[in-house]
């Protein structure tokens, strides 16, 4: 369950290595793969590690 | 309300810290790939609650670290109109929980989240000079909404962390006895209940038993690392009551966009699972400066 929900939440250097290597669809895909159910398409982008 | 392109592939959210963080060039550059990849970027009403709250004083020291900041928000989750650029903004967690459980439409604090929306869109059009009385009233009517919302935080772990002896248990046996229910396997859903229970109070609305376990099995799944922030939250309180929480008052914003990460707003008690794509529903937003999405799906 852990792996489930974190991968909801991205540091914003992750995010920006989303962006420059266009793998928009990829990511939402294995987001997607790890929830049970539905494409989780709404990402926080935080710079620093969440206390969650 | 304004509908999300076609094209949107993505919705992204971003933190207070990371406008805090980012320069405009960099930020300029980040905002130019995700409109090429159809990333679509969607304020949170919580960071531009805190960052107006340092913008309203001239003397606040950080007065200008916070309006660059709400200039790099309106930048990324802005769209440019004739009379300016208006922000694009997401129902906040708490809403979004009422609406996914109880189809509850917020119209009152839509109509703020509006007014929130445009006096950023009307000082930074400003270059934030000739604030009007009416600007400046919003803003301290925004200083005192963020004051008591994290003081009510603060009262509300303190009520959390104070767990009495029983007739079996000292206090201290107690407080393990509900860490370890935490930490088990219904962790997650006994803190679901919880909030599905507290949001039914504050909606006014009656729940059954089996009524409130099968909606705080939806929270659960549906809202998941805001349900985990929370389960973490509330051991934290219990196991170490010692914790000061004005100190860590800035959990509650966290929490709060900790929903974002999430299924979003769902309708009739069912988790929309599918994400942004078309409007479904007319959510009250007048329209102005503020776009709300949280009725898309």
């Amino acid at each position: 369950m852990e792996a489930r929900w974190a991968a909801s939440v991205m540091q914003l250097e992750e995010y920006e290595d989303m962006l420059s290597r266009s793998i928009v669809d990829e990511r939402v895909q294995a987001i997607a793969a790890q929830l049970s159910e539905g494409a989780m398409k709404v990402l926080k982008v935080s710079t620093q590690s969440s206390d969650i | 309300m304004l509908p999300l392109p076609a094209s949107a592939r993505l919705v992204t959210i971003f933190d207070t810290n990371v406008y805090h963080g980012i320069s405009f060039e960099r930020l300029r550059g980040l905002t130019e790939r995700e409109s090429t990849l159809g990333v679509f970027a969607l304020a949170s009403v919580w960071p531009c609650c805190e960052l107006l709250t340092h913008c309203g004083d001239a003397d606040d020291t950080r007065n200008g670290r916070a309006r660059a900041a709400v200039e790099r928000l309106l930048l990324h989750a802005g769209r440019d109109a004739p009379d300016g650029r208006h922000l694009r903004m997401h129902l906040d967690g708490e809403n979004t929980l009422g609406l996914g459980l109880f189809n509850y439409q917020p119209e009152h604090d839509l109509r703020e989240y509006n007014q929130i929306a445009t006096v950023i869109r009307d000082l930074v059009k400003q270059h934030w000079h000739g604030t009007t009385e009416a600007q400046a009233a919003l803003l301290e009517h925004i200083v005192r909404m963020v004051a008591d919302k994290e003081t009510a935080f603060v009262s509300d772990m303190a009520a959390v962390a104070r767990v009495e002896a029983t007739h079996d248990n000292s206090r201290q046996q107690a407080r393990a006895k509900v860490v370890a229910e935490l930490d088990g396997p219904d962790g997650v859903f006994l803190v679901a209940k919880r909030k599905v229970q507290e949001t039914a109070a504050r909606l006014n609305i009656a729940l059954g038993d089996n009524e409130t376990s099968g909606l705080a099995a939806i929270a659960a799944a549906g809202y998941p690392v805001a349900m985990h922030f929370l389960k973490r939250m509330t051991r934290r309180a219990i196991a170490f009551p010692e914790i000061n929480w004005v100190h860590q008052q800035n959990s509650y914003w966290d929490f709060h966009m900790s929903f974002h990460a999430g299924w979003g707003a769902t309708t009739q008690r069912r988790p929309m699972g599918t994400s942004y794509g078309r409007p479904r529903t007319s959510c009250g937003c007048d329209g102005g400066a503020l776009g709300c999405f949280s009725h898309a799906t």
